[in-house]
């Protein structure tokens, strides 16, 4: 009963409510704010790199259309930034979405294009004499990072970027 | 500030207590006192409130520190590479823009996020440069041509903490292919410093 009693009393007293207020903002409020705002940097760190291996491997494409589906070629280009980066990326075999990583894809489209042309996907050497082929290369990169306050679910730990780029 | 004490321990109030517990009964008195009660706590939030304030302030210059320095390097990777190709196109041999030339390009990608970087030891942000000659290489995985590797590392602190909190170390790589192959044995210096 008296402990009933002293239960009560403080429960009714306010003093020391600021502090207590101030703890309970702290713990829910400001410490998943700035762990958030930790693993938020960290990703968009990881994510500037990954850009930019990406884009690494669009000029290798680009410059050498003959190698752009050889995935060991472009591993050299992803070996060369790993030596020198916070991030070890890797060219997963397949894509996430579906089909090697490196693969070519095919379109027609009968020139000249415009905003509104859709190309169709034919496999290579199918279009008509009156349309144009594109060659395409798809490539994606990932990473995994790691973050200083996981929270599940919402900040996910391996990243990947992909890109698709003409390359004839 | 002895005279100030003087004038405090004038009050009858305060006096007639101070003979024995005059300490813990100013204190108790102070603790039960109402007066500026909100002005302690918003010293108390307030300071929480600014810090939180900076805190997100830095986020944001974080922030632009890695998108300057990934400008920068994509940038600057980029305008050598072209710059090369365009020299091997009319001369046939490779040509290579000096560091200067790279950290001159660098540094007008990225812009006023960064200070002015260099390629010199302990400069901040610090560029890398290395070219691989891989010549008319015709083995699988190793394909022929020439390569640009630029990373650009940046200490980064924060404003407002500074001695509080470490610098954070930033990085971005990228290589950069520079169009044609000839075998030409050391065809760029490597420039770190």
């Amino acid at each position: 009963m008296r402990q009933l009693q002293q239960l009560a009393g403080f429960l009714r007293r306010r003093r020391g409510s600021v502090s207590v207020e101030f703890a309970l903002v702290s713990v829910f409020f400001l410490g998943p704010l700035f762990g958030g705002g930790a693993d938020f940097v960290v990703i968009m760190a990881a994510q500037a790199q990954l850009r930019t291996a990406v884009q690494a491997l669009d000029y290798f494409a680009w410059t050498n259309p003959g190698e752009a589906n050889n995935l060991k070629d472009a591993k050299l280009i992803i070996g060369l930034i790993n030596q020198h980066s916070d991030y070890q990326i890797t060219l997963p075999a397949t894509l996430s979405a579906g089909g090697a990583n490196g693969a070519l894809s095919f379109s027609c489209f009968t020139p000249p294009a415009t905003a509104n042309t859709t190309p169709t996907s034919p496999s290579p050497a199918t279009c008509p004499s009156t349309q144009t082929q594109l060659t395409l290369v798809t490539y994606q990169v990932t990473t995994n990072v790691f973050l200083p306050a996981p929270l599940p679910g919402i900040f996910p730990s391996q990243l990947s970027v992909t890109s698709t780029v003409q390359i004839r | 500030m002895a005279r100030h004490s003087d004038q405090m321990s004038a009050s009858p109030r305060d006096q007639k207590p101070r003979l024995s517990t005059g300490f813990s009964v100013t204190a108790r008195s102070f603790a039960q006192a109402r007066q500026a009660a909100a002005a302690v706590e918003f010293a108390i939030c307030g300071s929480a409130l600014l810090l939180f304030i900076f805190g997100i302030v830095n986020l944001g210059l974080l922030g632009m520190s890695v998108s300057a320095l990934a400008r920068g390097v994509q940038s600057a990777a980029r305008a050598a590479a072209v710059d090369t190709s365009a020299k091997f196109a009319n001369a046939g041999a490779f040509t290579c823009p000096t560091a200067g030339t790279i950290v001159t390009d660098f540094n007008n990608a990225a812009g006023p996020a960064l200070p002015g970087a260099g390629s010199a030891d302990g400069s901040n942000p610090h560029l890398t440069i290395t070219w691989t000659d891989n010549g008319t290489s015709s083995i699988e995985g190793d394909p022929p041509g020439l390569y640009l590797t630029l990373t650009a590392s940046y200490q980064w602190s924060p404003i407002g903490f500074s001695g509080l909190f470490p610098s954070i170390p930033l990085s971005i790589t990228t290589v950069a292919t520079v169009m044609g192959s000839q075998n030409q044995a050391s065809a760029c210096a490597n420039s770190n410093s």
